[in-house]
């Protein structure tokens, strides 16, 4: 166990290093000089001296391996620099918009397993009738079709026809049940197919068979022993997930208007804001690996075979 | 090799599809580009068939002209992933050593970049344009051809008849192009059959959010995009290239689910509804 632990979080360290690195490229991949569009915020054209000095001051005078040390140092202290449109630090900036990603993505995670728990043991319990097939067919629309159309269809329904729900104005629940859904849409399907996928896998294994011998009801096997069992991919597909939500919430944030970290992203795209692009990317890549390092971490104790073997079987 | 009714569904659709987009010309006498102000929000059936957008364009022009555009783009990244991604995993995984380390760690490197996330930002750094989007989503997706062909040809290279091509004095680019390769076709088709529709929901995504296509290139996204503001007055702005988006999804997601599902009947029966839950696994990684 230590030693999977110790190997998993090298690894892991490994990737944040990757990750920061191809972070720290972009800011260098950006077209025209840093320090000249620094300097262009004042409205003035700059002289070649006043370049020279600001790119003293921007340390772009200086090595590629000391650049990327001084910049890593700041960015662990959480300085990532200034916007280029309202020169105020990127940090503030995105720390005033996580709440609204926040309340979007969590809410969006509830719904998903609300909906896609329940629906996937219900089609793989009812398996080729009428339930699962219809719940298949729809999962399989709601897997094909990418998620911004969804949100179009609801868009149009439930604000432009029947006036149910608003497009625009506060941070409301009733403003937020439209995003979340449309968020959740594609995960839940994806979620219905691999509970169902994973609860008749587990059907088959020889444990049931004994257990149905033994004269256990259905119910029994199926709440006290499968469903356990068909946790563990579910578990580690979380974690994977956090992925498509984080990814989803920029097309769903820019959709509703909902003033959020993904909208941001999207705006400061369209204003050549580089260093919020650059801080925004850092930050999902860095949130994502750890979750995914604490699904694994979760995986490791829910499934003894992980902690023993050293590797999962996927 | 055995039809089933999805694949046979499936390629109807996308054919028809393609179809309509090739005769383009044929079927719409209007420049998809043209704008006329005089003949702005005009609903299906009173000036052209299905309507105009608020610039006056022909929407059934677009619409038909954005097939050559999505779906082609769409083929473009699907050749250019499955060609990097295959030479990728076949060096990483038959050479091994410095080589497999380099690619395995720019892999993982790169998927820890959430679902669209990474293509963002490279269009957000290049600056949005049909090109830049192009490149950005091809950064991600040769990922997974190279997983794939990366672990199977790991198990290929102990086989008795590599070994034997070794023997026989083959070089390893024979071993690789005659003996691996042909091996490994079947898997990278199923994937890329169920790979093909992300691609074309991140490229409609990217192009939904401004970055993709740029006005007046005719692209269902960027199509949608502009419908977003006129929803309530104009909604076949929004309907025409929808259900062409809709239907082109269905088209390869139902292709490629009856691909994977012929494939994998093939070595041990049935395998009836299961294909759901591994389809999705498959394209699992970057769908929105």
């Amino acid at each position: 166990m230590p030693g999977y632990l110790i190997k998993k979080l090298g690894r892991l360290l490994l990737v944040l290093i990757g990750v920061s690195l191809i972070a720290f490229g972009m800011t260098h991949w950006i077209q025209g000089n840093p320090a000249e569009l620094v300097l262009a915020q004042t409205g003035v054209d700059p002289t070649q001296e006043e370049i020279e000095r600001m790119e003293h001051q921007l340390g772009l005078d200086r090595s590629l391996p000391e650049q990327y040390l001084t910049w890593i140092e700041k960015v662990l202290q959480g300085d990532f620099g200034t916007s280029y449109i309202t020169g105020v630090p990127v940090k503030e900036e995105l720390a005033y918009r996580v709440p609204a990603t926040l309340k979007l993505t969590i809410g969006a995670f509830l719904v998903t397993l609300g909906l896609a728990v329940p629906l996937g043991i219900w089609s793989a319990v009812q398996k080729d009738k009428l339930p699962d097939v219809l719940t298949r067919g729809a999962a399989s629309m709601g897997l094909a079709v990418p998620g911004f159309i969804w949100g179009l269809l609801l868009c149009y329904w439930f604000s432009v026809r029947l006036g149910l729900l608003p497009m625009t104005g506060e941070q409301t629940f009733a403003r937020l049940v439209l995003p979340v859904l449309t968020l959740s849409l594609p995960l839940t399907s994806r979620y219905i197919c691999v509970i169902r996928g994973c609860i008749l896998e587990q059907l088959e294994e020889g444990y049931v068979f004994l257990l149905r011998s033994k004269g256990l009801r259905e119910r029994t096997i199926l709440w006290g022993n499968v469903l356990k069992n068909a946790a563990v991919p579910v578990v580690s597909l979380l974690g994977l997930s956090l992925g498509s939500l984080l990814g989803g919430s920029v097309v769903v944030e820019s959709l509703f208007s909902w003033p959020g970290l993904g909208s941001y992203l999207i705006t400061s795209i369209n204003n050549r804001d580089y260093p919020v692009i650059t801080a925004y990317v850092l930050l999902m890549a860095v949130a994502f690996v750890l979750i995914n390092g604490l699904a694994d971490l979760l995986l490791c104790l829910l499934d003894p075979r992980i902690r023993l073997g050293g590797g999962r079987q996927t | 090799m055995r039809w089933n009714w999805k694949m046979a569904l499936g390629l109807g659709m996308i054919g028809a599809l393609a179809l309509l987009g090739i005769l383009a010309p044929l079927l719409s006498h209007a420049d998809p580009a043209a704008t006329d102000l005089m003949l702005r929000l005009k609903p299906p059936g009173t000036v052209g068939l299905l309507g105009t957008d608020h610039l006056g364009r022909d929407m059934l022009a677009r619409v038909l002209y954005g097939t050559r555009c999505s779906m082609g783009v769409s083929f473009l990244i699907l050749g250019v992933s499955v060609l990097t991604g295959t030479l990728l995993g076949l060096l990483s995984g038959y050479f091994g050593g410095m080589a497999d380390g380099a690619i395995s760690s720019v892999m993982e490197v790169l998927l820890a970049f959430p679902g669209l996330i990474l293509s963002l930002t490279v269009v957000g750094i290049l600056g949005p344009g049909l090109w830049h989007t192009v490149w950005a989503i091809c950064l991600t997706s040769w990922i997974g051809y190279a997983r794939l062909v990366r672990g199977m040809t790991l198990t290929l290279r102990e086989k008795e008849f590599v070994k034997a091509a070794v023997l026989g004095g083959c070089s390893h680019w024979a071993i690789l192009g005659r003996h691996i390769l042909p091996n490994l076709l079947g898997n990278v088709a199923i994937y890329a059959a169920a790979n093909v529709g992300s691609i074309t929901a991140q490229l409609a995504s990217l192009s939904f959010l401004g970055l993709g296509a740029q006005p007046p290139t005719p692209e269902w996204g960027a199509m949608l995009n502009e419908a977003k503001g006129f929803l309530s007055v104009a909604p076949w702005m929004a309907i025409f290239p929808g259900v062409a988006l809709v239907w082109m999804a269905c088209g390869f997601h139902l292709f490629g689910d009856g691909l994977a599902g012929l494939l994998r009947q093939d070595p041990q029966g049935s395998s009836d509804g299961k294909e759901c839950g591994k389809g999705g696994a498959f394209t699992g990684g970057r769908t929105l």
